[in-house]
């Protein structure tokens, strides 16, 4: 799948084939390196930046536009491995051009949701944060899962990606079933092909099928936070 | 569940689907990014995820 205003900008198949493979070397600008290096970071070994990169990062892009690359990389990965987890891919799909996501078409709903526990990291992104917030309080709303598990799938996403302590209340991780929440996570974190059907079906089993929706949707959203807060892109000390 | 999808992502409810949609579609079309960069780092992850998209 490709959207059509890269294509229509220039983004072609040769680009596509430098970046499955020997990117690096490439003739790509320097500016695509670093945010091609950042992204191969950002989902193969979150945590600090290299001061190399961290230095790379901030010589080509502003805070604001390093915003939107870690918030960005953050709904790509968390959303396909969401994708990935349901097991909702497609069997097979030819090379297909869609239209680029559009503008939306209202404003966003002029709620109050404070400034909340992430906004250090939609500084430079307000309106991005406002839309970011109004779906986590739909999600954390839906109210398919028990009370206190969210809060124990979102600490412990906080644990294994910033290296957050688990209070000592949480110490005792809830059960799916005979699954062990942990294990949920870990496999989302870091293999999501470990998420099995016979995961799902265990899944539906205790919290239906709008339970399974929740627990992908909260570990989408928050896996993508906890991996830009890991790589202090934007909250690290200044490079040397 | 809204099923009518043959694959992509499913949404709980009509308005958690318009959220994650007015969310996408204002990362794509604001900002200061290039389209063709926001697309570079877009494939790079569908290719280190190994996901279809």
């Amino acid at each position: 799948m490709r959207f059509s205003l890269a294509r229509e900008a220039g983004f072609t198949e040769e680009e596509v084939q430098l970046i499955d493979g020997s990117w690096e070397s490439s003739p790509f600008p320097p500016d695509w390196i670093a945010a091609l290096k950042f992204t191969d970071h950002f989902i193969l070994t979150p945590g600090p930046l290299p001061f190399e990169l961290r230095n790379s990062l901030d010589r080509y892009f502003t805070k604001t536009q390093l915003s939107e690359l870690a918030v960005g990389i953050g709904l790509f990965h968390g959303f396909s491995k969401m994708l990935i987890g349901l097991g909702r891919e497609p069997e097979e799909m030819d090379t297909t051009i869609v239209p680029t996501p559009r503008k939306p078409d209202l404003p966003a709903a002029d709620i109050s949701l404070g400034d909340g526990e992430f906004a250090h990291l939609f500084k430079y992104l307000p309106s991005i944060k406002q839309r970011w917030q109004l779906l986590e309080k739909s999600v954390w709303n839906m109210g398919e899962l028990p009370e206190g598990m969210l809060d124990d799938i979102k600490e412990g996403l906080a644990t294994v990606l910033v290296g957050r302590q688990r209070t000592p209340e949480r110490n005792n991780i809830p059960l799916v079933g005979k699954v062990d929440v942990l294990d949920i996570i870990n496999a989302f974190v870091f293999n999501i092909r470990g998420i099995t059907s016979d995961l799902r079906e265990e899944i539906i089993d205790n919290y239906g099928s709008d339970g399974l929706l929740q627990l992908f949707l909260v570990l989408a959203l928050y896996d993508g936070v906890f991996r830009i807060e890991a790589t202090q892109v934007l909250t690290g000390p200044p490079s040397m | 569940m809204d099923t009518h999808y043959r694959s992509g992502l499913l949404w709980p409810s009509p308005e958690i689907g318009r959220q994650f949609t007015d969310l996408y579609g204002l990362f794509w079309s604001d900002g200061e990014l290039t389209h063709q960069l926001k697309e570079a780092v877009r494939v790079r992850n569908a290719r280190i995820t190994d996901c279809g998209y």
